[in-house]
């Protein structure tokens, strides 16, 4: 489903990702762990499709296309989502419209057929449920003025919304007390499906024991520096990431 | 001014005065008088003068507009609807007065029913008629916003609305008033509006500028408000000109001890427009909310200059003026807040924001905090910039196009000034302008267009300021 390999990425002339390969089947959850600044958000960003960052070699491919040559709202409705770590608050415009508009695009792109409001507001109001989200957020302008945690669970809601075939989360589990970890969780493994994978960024091991990964990777310097199964988190807990170093040295 | 623009007008004058409403009524014709002097004495501004030096408004000076020679609103054929427009859908007013170049239009005003009692709404015209004496005092000066503009409407006065609500009653519906510029050519109105809130007394006002038909056009209305103790005023101001109005009015505005008035305004049409918002705090807690949005595209200019004078202890003032500006549209924006030396513990915050939807557009913003007091709270900004790029990158990662997601943006932009303003349907009314002026907003995948957007904007307002 995504192929990443060997994957160079800049920022203003500055590399920050030196070789990632990483690949990605239907069905699968991969987790990506690594220290601050080690290129976990840029990674993210980049299959996103933000600007500001230059890839200078390799590729990504996304169901056997180069995802690269795509724009953001393409990759959306070709089912790639992102659940950004900082969303962005838009004054003026009103959460339920927008979530409206995104789902409908998104159809349209896909050749089913467009929810009328009625439609739209029942399937929103179900999933609002999923996520525990105060209703009285979809009528409030998108994200402005969320906590920290409602933000969490709006962009949780647009996934489910949206229904995205590759799911990347990048830090959702940050900053959210214990209860709305959990809430978060259910609602990743409420989808979790054999033909729908999953990149989930997190610095927390405790994230993993709720959403369980077939995968967990150490993006360390801008390269994968280990792979492994879900105990290699339970080390990386144990021990940090202090030794990884040492492992390249040696 | 060159003699010949002067000329012009003290023939005007001249040659109208004596048949304007309320002719040989001794305090009108000298107020008329004194005015035109004043006028001509001054001259139109220049750039040379500091609140001009942004708007130039040499092309009106060499333009000979005149008054309506049909006489105005009375005549034949005016009072269909086409002309004089339907009124505002959704507002159902108590009362609506319509206006042509400037005359009340009897044909399409009136009530929709019984008016609280002792409410009063009527044409100036009629008042200067019947009892004259009721409006002396609001009409013997033309405030501290005084300019040439105010002095030429005064040289004029004559028709217009006056709405008296007495003490202690609560309108609960809105007072239309549609003031239509209609061109024949260089035609020119300096209507009058007169809003006198008694203590405790309640009322919205929706004063409506539109315009119809090629002709170059000069609107040049008057608005006073008066605000008594604890009363309520909420006055919205819509510009909806054609390309071929030049619009140059003034508001002045007092606010007595508790009182509150809201000030709204809304441009979203004109050739140039050039409004002058002037605010007395005069009592003590009194307080003013001045919320305005302005939209100029292709070579529009529009102009707001605005003025807070807190005078007494306890003020409360706080504006938010938002700009889209497009194509070659300039915009102007002078936001001036005095706290005299009284007015201890008065709150003031002004934020002017403008967004530049193109390399041509241009603004000029300048809030200005004049503080005479020592324990105040005072704030004020501006800024000018471009769509947030992550807030479009934000919106396309959720399958938005481009297009859609900048058009939303700007719609967003716009709406949460709006949304401050209360009055639903000038509300609708003024989202709908904007769908229309965003063309892009057709593309997103709402089925229903204007109206779905509407309906979602009308949702995105803060709980505690939707009506």
């Amino acid at each position: 489903m995504l192929e990443i390999s060997d994957l160079h990425v800049a920022v203003d002339g500055d590399p920050i990702l030196k070789g990632v390969d990483l690949s990605v089947r239907p069905g699968e959850v991969h987790a990506v762990m690594g220290p601050n600044g080690s290129g976990k958000s840029s990674l993210c960003h980049v299959l996103a499709g933000r600007e500001g960052y230059e890839v200078t070699a390799g590729g990504v491919a996304y169901e056997g296309e180069d995802l690269l040559a795509l724009e953001p709202d393409d990759r959306a409705r070709r089912g790639i989502f992102l659940a950004f770590q900082y969303p962005v608050e838009i004054p003026g415009v009103n959460n339920a419209y927008f979530l409206k508009a995104a789902v409908n695009a998104v159809r349209r792109a896909r050749g089913d057929d467009e929810l009328d409001a009625i439609d739209f507001m029942q399937l929103m109001r179900e999933k609002v449920k999923l996520v525990d989200m105060d209703e009285g957020l979809l009528r409030r302008p998108l994200n402005e003025g969320f906590s920290g945690g409602e933000k969490k669970r709006n962009e949780i809601l647009q996934m489910m919304l949206l229904d995205p075939r590759l799911a990347i989360l990048d830090e959702t589990d940050s900053g959210l007390d214990i209860d709305a970890l959990r809430i978060v969780a259910d609602g990743v493994n409420a989808l979790r499906s054999p033909d729908r994978a999953f990149v989930v960024v997190t610095h927390h091991e405790r994230f993993l024991e709720y959403v369980v990964p077939d995968r967990v990777h150490v993006l360390y310097e801008g390269r994968i520096a280990r792979s492994g199964g879900r105990t290699l988190a339970r080390e990386l807990e144990e021990r940090g990431y202090g030794h990884l170093r040492q492992e390249r040295v040696a | 001014m060159t003699s010949a623009a002067l000329e012009h007008y003290r023939r005007e004058w001249s040659a109208a005065h004596a048949s304007l409403p309320g002719a040989g009524v001794g305090w009108v014709d000298r107020v008329r008088r004194q005015a035109l002097d004043r006028f001509c004495e001054r001259g139109f501004p220049t750039p040379r003068d500091e609140d001009w030096k942004y708007t130039n408004v040499r092309p009106l000076e060499r333009r000979a507009f005149r008054l309506d020679s049909t006489g105005g609103g009375g005549a034949a054929g005016h009072a269909e609807p086409a002309v004089c427009g339907e009124g505002l859908p959704g507002l159902a007013p108590a009362a609506r007065l319509v206006f042509l170049n400037g005359r009340l239009v009897p044909a399409r005003s009136g009530e929709a029913g019984e008016l609280p009692e002792g409410v009063r709404v009527e044409s100036l015209a009629h008042v200067l008629a019947s009892n004259p004496e009721r409006v002396e005092s609001h009409l013997s000066d033309t405030g501290g916003g005084d300019n040439a503009f105010a002095a030429l409407n005064h040289a004029f006065l004559g028709d217009g609305a006056v709405i008296e609500i007495p003490r202690g009653v609560r309108l609960e519906r809105p007072i239309e008033l549609a003031f239509v510029a209609r061109g024949e050519s260089d035609v020119v109105s300096h209507p009058i509006v007169l809003v006198l809130a008694g203590e405790e007394a309640e009322a919205t006002v929706v004063e409506h500028h539109l315009g119809a038909g090629a002709g170059a056009k000069l609107a040049n209305p008057f608005t006073r408000i008066v605000v008594e103790r604890r009363a309520s005023v909420e006055h919205h101001l819509l510009l909806e000109e054609d390309d071929a109005t030049w619009h140059t009015g003034n508001i002045d505005a007092r606010v007595s001890s508790g009182g509150r008035l809201g000030s709204n305004a809304v441009q979203l049409g004109g050739r140039l427009v050039r409004y002058g918002i002037d605010v007395s705090l005069d009592g003590v807690g009194a307080s003013v909310a001045l919320n305005g949005l302005y939209v100029a595209r292709g070579r529009q200019h529009v102009d707001f200059h605005t003025r807070v004078d807190h005078r007494e202890p306890g003020g409360t003032s706080e504006q938010v003026y938002k700009g889209l500006l497009d194509g070659h549209g300039r915009g102007v924006f002078n936001g001036r807040v005095v706290v005299h030396r009284d007015a201890q513990h008065s709150d003031a915050s002004q934020s002017n924001h403008n967004l530049l939807l193109s390399e041509n557009a241009e603004i000029d913003t300048k809030p200005q905090l004049e503080i005479f007091a020592d324990d105040v709270k005072c704030s004020h900004g501006a800024t000018v910039g471009q769509l947030d790029e992550r807030a479009v990158h934000y919106m396309r990662s959720r399958g938005l196009g481009e297009e859609a997601a900048r058009a939303l943006l700007t719609f967003g932009f716009a709406e949460d000034v709006l949304a401050r303003m209360g009055a639903p349907a000038v509300r609708r009314h003024v989202e709908r302008g904007l769908v229309g002026a965003l063309p892009a907003l057709a593309d997103l995948p709402a089925p229903d267009g204007a109206e779905d957007l509407a309906g979602a904007a009308r949702l995105a307002a803060p709980r505690d300021q939707r009506s």
